[in-house]
């Protein structure tokens, strides 16, 4: 399958592919290597199906953000328990 | 300084359109990559880059803290770092726009005394601006968290853009959802007619992932929001719904300035 993947490489970063009309992309699709399977989804622009195809990871979170809370006062030593001083971690 | 290092970069929304020359040689000559992106092929995609590429997908769990899971890559990746190796962490967009962990784990890797620094990568947002023709200059753009925006009182500036992240997960205070539902929208479309119309048109987005795919954008209204569609990548745009007024106190100010040149 890394050949698919070469595939949407090239589509991605290739400036007179990106101007092919849908026809045209078609047939660059018929003449690859690719397996009929794989060619049907890359035609029909069908993603889950060549997720599929590629057993890629399902159910990908992509959130990479907390809403973050406001910023604790500056949190230098806190006493513990026994009045000894600690430093705080501050996420 | 110690032997580790830790560089992230990111890959840009698009598969093969958007990396960055610099950031593909870092993932190409680490000695392990933990890479975030946010579609199973991309994911593939950056597997072929290196023969130590590791997701960061796991740690997600529906019902967890994501605040749990962010501080466990965090770790996971400072863990590789302190072991001597060369670590890159490649995600999605750019590195360094609402994220987290690569943030936090370049902080702590320098104070931990390791070389650590980030590659900017092709956002959302600089999708966005492409996509749909805004500029952020004409009238000004205000970014939040959605959440954020919910939980905290904001001066929102109506004359400018006002666009919403993760809204797919909007109001979630457990941070343990993947997602909310149209109740979750329906207070956020309450904060929003406290300064919009209800009938005001908003447009949801979504940058392409694959050079197969076409950026989604759908316009809709303020009152519909809670029963439109959501994934994990859709951003909410509010254009400007008033005039900038002039502020004439300064104008008149720079007038004087003008006049005595």
């Amino acid at each position: 399958m890394k050949n698919v993947i070469n595939f949407l490489e090239r589509l991605g970063k290739d400036a007179q592919l990106k101007s092919l009309s849908a026809e045209q992309l078609s047939e660059m699709v018929n003449d690859s290597q690719l397996t009929d399977a794989v060619r049907l989804a890359l035609q029909e622009g069908n993603v889950a199906e060549l997720e599929q195809l590629l057993d890629t990871r399902h159910k990908i979170i992509c959130y990479v953000v907390v809403p973050a809370e406001q910023e604790p006062e500056p949190s230098e030593e806190e006493p513990d328990e026994n009045g000894n001083e600690t430093k705080v971690s501050n996420f | 300084m110690q032997s580790g290092s830790l560089v992230c970069v990111g890959t840009g929304m698009t598969l093969g359109s958007h990396i960055s020359p610099l950031s593909r040689s870092y993932i190409e000559q680490a000695d392990v990559v933990f890479v975030l992106v946010a579609d199973g092929i991309t994911e593939q995609w950056i597997e072929q880059m290196n023969a130590d590429v590791r997701s960061l997908q796991p740690y997600y769990l529906e019902g967890k803290s994501r605040m749990i899971t962010y501080r466990e890559m965090v770790a996971t990746m400072l863990a590789e770092v302190s072991a001597g190796k060369k670590v890159v962490g490649a995600f999605y967009g750019h590195p360094g726009v609402f994220a987290w962990v690569p943030h936090n784990a370049i902080k702590q890797a320098r104070e931990l005394g390791y070389n650590a620094h980030m590659e900017p990568g092709i956002s959302a947002e600089d999708c966005l601006y492409a996509d749909l023709g805004i500029d952020p200059g004409t009238y000004g753009c205000q970014h939040y968290e959605t959440s954020q925006f919910m939980f905290y009182k904001r001066n929102i500036d109506t004359a400018a853009y006002l666009i919403l992240w993760q809204v797919g997960v909007a109001g979630d205070r457990s941070l343990a959802k993947h997602s909310t539902d149209s109740a979750y929208r329906q207070i956020l479309v309450e904060l929003l007619t406290e300064h919009y119309p209800a009938e005001h048109e908003v447009i949801l987005y979504e940058a392409a992932c694959l050079p197969i795919e076409r950026a989604m954008f759908k316009y809709l209204t303020i009152s519909e929001l809670p029963t439109a569609s959501y994934s994990g990548k859709t951003t909410l745009i509010v254009p400007p719904a008033a005039k900038m007024v002039a502020n004439q106190v300064v104008l008149d100010k720079l007038g004087l300035l003008s006049s005595a040149d």
